[in-house]
């Protein structure tokens, strides 16, 4: 099940007071199915009360946008493509590679490079379904498996995440937030982080994801038991050394 | 091998969803499940190698099912193979063989609980002729336009066992 935060008129969203990375490079991305077309729809953000963010949104063109936000200047890269129809599930990404590189992907497609020369810094907050200036640019819709890297992904790997290959599949070492959102469950199974939802969002039917396992194996005579790798548990960071797992 | 013993045992994580009418991914009580709508016939897709130790007797896959509201009705269920094999399937395109079928499978009367139901393949054929060692893939599909179960069908676990 996915998320449902309404109407941009409901203003309903999800929110904690904590960031999963501070700096580029960085790769957001989350699947996003619109239901109305409406002007810049904050999607998925990490901000503060001042300007300096990242930051996914949606412009009424149909087009993604990657930002990013000092207190000096404004990185917009947006989508190339088609645009980002009504009512259908969508892959909506940010890939800010350095200070002054940036795209954005739909469907894997990434748009042209921005190369405004931005430094954001001093963010505190991480929102799904809008952002800190307030409810005027709320999305509306339904969203699922929200994640964040603290590394630039390649093309190759956000095509990767717009076939539907759960976050946990795509450069797991550097996943620092992943938020599948199924049914009422806000957390952030990698980071340990626990977002609290505003309003009266709902749970939806999921979008397609495939999720990354390990091998069907039953033991036939004289075979050995396999180890089958647990998902790692929450609280650990990418890059922790650690065995987790069970005999099977 | 003997008969009665697993062949392949899949879980909802292991889903390979089609691109279109898929089975959802859900929790239920933490309990991974893949949900089927009641209104639209759709299909969960799991892969594996068949296991060496088959010993051609056929096999019986069992749907581990609970219904997330209905407590009467039935649900029916077309479950399918496809031989990939060594150079018999091209990836680009679908072959799975013929369905079989288990059908008005009543509902249990309370929600939650999860009711196996069997559906059985000889083999040849109607397993689209897989060898073992080959790679395959199964379908299952709830054909919820045929059956009269209200709401969503959960999937908890699908085994194949050697009938």
């Amino acid at each position: 099940m996915a998320f449902n935060v309404g109407t941009i008129n409901d203003d309903w969203y999800l929110k904690v007071t904590a960031i999963p990375v501070a700096a580029a490079p960085l790769t957001m991305h989350l699947l996003w199915r619109q239901a109305s077309v409406d002007t810049f729809q904050m999607l998925f953000s990490m901000d503060c009360a001042g300007p300096d963010r990242f930051m996914l949104y949606h412009r009424l063109e149909g087009q993604g946008c990657a930002r990013a936000r000092d207190g000096v200047n404004i990185g917009d890269a947006f989508s190339s493509g088609s645009p980002i129809a009504l009512n259908t599930w969508h892959s909506i990404g940010g890939v800010f590679v350095s200070y002054i590189s940036r795209y954005c992907f739909v469907d894997g497609v990434p748009g042209v490079e921005q190369t405004t020369d931005v430094t954001p810094s001093g963010m505190t907050d991480t929102w799904i379904g809008r952002d800190s200036t307030g409810s005027g640019g709320a999305a509306s819709g339904y969203f699922a498996e929200a994640a964040v890297w603290n590394d630039a992904l390649t093309t190759a790997e956000m095509e990767s995440l717009a076939e539907g290959l759960s976050p946990k599949g795509v450069r797991p070492q550097n996943l620092v937030f992943c938020v599948p959102l199924v049914r009422d469950n806000h957390d952030d199974i990698v980071g340990g982080l626990s977002l609290s939802a505003t309003g009266s969002p709902t749970v939806v039917p999921h979008p397609r994801i495939i999720h990354p396992y390990p091998p069907s194996y039953t033991k036939g005579t004289g075979a050995p038991p396999s180890f089958v790798p647990y998902p790692r548990p929450r609280g650990a960071r990418a890059g922790m050394a650690e065995l987790v797992g069970g005999m099977h | 091998m003997a008969s009665g013993d697993t062949i392949a045992k899949f879980v909802p994580q292991q889903n390979e969803p089609p691109a279109s009418n898929y089975a959802t991914y859900d929790t239920r009580n933490q309990h991974p499940v893949l949900d089927f709508d009641a209104a639209t016939n759709e299909s969960a897709v799991f892969s594996d190698v068949l296991a060496r130790h088959y010993g051609g007797s056929g096999t019986t896959v069992n749907l581990h099912i609970a219904m997330s509201s209905a407590e009467a009705g039935d649900t029916d269920w077309d479950v399918s193979f496809e031989r990939i094999g060594d150079e018999q399937q091209d990836l680009d395109s679908d072959g799975f063989a013929a369905v079989q079928s288990t059908d008005n499978t009543t509902v249990p009367g309370t929600t939650g609980l999860v009711q196996i139901i069997s559906i059985t393949f000889t083999n040849g054929a109607q397993m689209d002729n897989i060898a073992v060692g080959e790679g395959y893939r199964i379908k299952v599909t709830r054909d919820a336009t045929s059956d009269t179960a209200a709401g969503d069908a959960e999937l908890r676990f699908v085994e194949i066992k050697e009938t």
